[in-house]
């Protein structure tokens, strides 16, 4: 994509002066939206902003980005460390899809760069990463709280962990392959739902890739794109899910620290006790969830919407974490 | 017949030409760097199939058909048709796990661990799942 005149009438219009860009240039993203860096000069001084718009399609289940700003909007004032958003469009016709435009931050979000690096105090940012789930975890449900998000779910009842299971049946079916281990593993999560306490606001995809580390430590949060009320171990177990680890299979929470290193400082911010039963509920749930993405994603290759060597090859890897599941469910560690 | 060099002679030099020559030319470039990597690793992946993809399948095509109670006739049936065969089985027995609710501990729960061995010596042997 290059800068439209309509982008720059955009820019001008909410800066309320004259506006050149001197840069724009599509930084790596993610599978569901392209983010471009865009420089602008105006005569109020130089700018870095990110442009953030949607691909072809959309993963099942992900926001807009009209509500993905108000997630971020909400997340910025509990708080939590994650880059601001400053303008949004809903107009189709300047980039082509709605976008919107955040503050710039530092770093990077490659696991395996972040993994080999030298300079990151991995205790550190383990402790970034609890405290700043805490604070999106104190964002709790209200019916009038993004209600886009409303699915009527209750606190004290199965109703957060039966509906997870609902959901990847559903999509299940929309799938043209049969997949017997998910399967089996889904009576076992709907036979073992627990009850969630507080229903809270999960971040949904909180792992290495979706964070921006610069210097020793956290820069920001990403990718928001699928926030959801859920219980707060869900996010939990996503962070230690063994293909997060990228390798370091050992280092429970990202591949670069232990439980030890995140559940204390988790527990301190959020003043709740966490549930080992529970956050292995959703390691499981986490991996079931993400062998269906692998596998839809798959299809959006065979489909023709998003063709792509990265797209077709994540459809191979659906057994991964089909087997992962199973092997939790047994009690392996 | 084709002649020498064989199917997997081509993919290995293949593979060796993106390892050796073209990532480190796009090394610098994340993007490029990465799905270099993938390609490679999806060569790989061909690469078992060819060699013990029919073996695997035709355990495979057995094992769901015995989980529904049938016989797969897996000698008489070329490559394209077991594979589809399979997959309408795999599919076929994921609803009856759903509708009947299997659970972990049944002869289902081992044999379709078995299944997703089969895959994994294909799709990442180095997955360990042992």
């Amino acid at each position: 994509m290059q800068p439209t005149d309509q982008l720059k009438a955009y820019l001008a219009a909410k800066q309320g002066s004259a506006v050149q860009i001197s840069e724009f240039r599509q930084l790596s993203g993610g599978a569901c939206q392209d983010n471009y860096l865009l420089r602008m000069q105006s005569e109020l001084g130089s700018e870095e902003l990110v442009l953030r718009t949607d691909k072809g399609g959309a993963l099942l289940g992900s926001l807009t980005r009209p509500q993905e700003y108000q997630v971020i909007e909400r997340a910025v004032a509990a708080g939590v460390q994650t880059p601001a958003v400053k303008w949004l469009s809903e107009d189709p016709a300047i980039v082509g899809h709605p976008f919107y435009l955040m503050q710039k931050i530092e770093g990077t979000a490659n696991p395996r760069e972040i993994l080999k690096s030298k300079k990151i105090d991995f205790k550190r940012l383990a402790a970034e990463l609890a405290l700043n789930l805490a604070k999106i975890h104190s964002i709790e449900y209200t019916p009038t709280s993004l209600p886009f998000l409303d699915r009527g779910l209750k606190p004290g009842t199965k109703d957060v962990a039966l509906t997870a299971v609902a959901d990847c049946r559903r999509q299940l079916d929309e799938l043209p392959g049969g997949y017997p281990g998910i399967e089996l593993c889904l009576n076992w999560a709907e036979a073992n739902a627990p009850v969630t306490d507080t229903i809270v606001l999960a971040h949904g995809d909180f792992r290495s890739g979706n964070f921006m580390v610069g210097g020793p430590g956290l820069t920001g949060i990403l990718d928001w794109e699928f926030a959801h009320w859920s219980d707060r171990h869900e996010d939990i177990g996503y962070i230690r899910m063994r293909d997060w680890r990228f390798g370091k299979v050992k280092n429970a929470i990202g591949g670069f620290a232990s439980p030890e290193d995140f559940y204390p400082h988790y527990e301190a911010e959020a003043k709740v006790k966490l549930d080992e039963n529970k956050i292995r509920f959703w390691e499981i749930m986490g991996n079931l969830r993400w062998a269906i993405g692998a596998a839809q994603q798959g299809e959006r290759h065979l489909s023709g919407k998003d063709r792509g060597i990265e797209f077709a090859s994540i459809g191979r890897r659906v057994a991964e974490m089909e087997f992962e599941a199973m092997r939790l469910i047994e009690g392996g560690v | 017949m084709q002649y020498r060099p064989q199917n997997n002679d081509l993919i290995d030099a293949i593979q060796e030409f993106l390892l050796k020559e073209v990532l480190p030319f796009v090394k610098d470039n994340d993007a490029l760097a990465y799905k270099t990597l993938v390609s490679w690793n999806m060569l790989g992946v061909v690469s078992r199939e060819l060699k013990n993809g029919r073996t695997l399948l035709e355990a495979d095509a057995a094992l769901l058909a015995e989980l529904l109670g049938e016989k797969a006739e897996v000698q008489v049936t070329g490559d394209r048709e077991l594979w589809q065969q399979t997959q309408a089985r795999a599919k076929r027995v994921a609803q009856k796990i759903r509708a009947e609710k299997t659970m972990p501990g049944t002869r289902e729960w081992e044999l379709i661990k078995q299944v997703l061995k089969d895959n994994l010596q294909v799709a990442n042997p180095r997955y360990g799942v042992e």
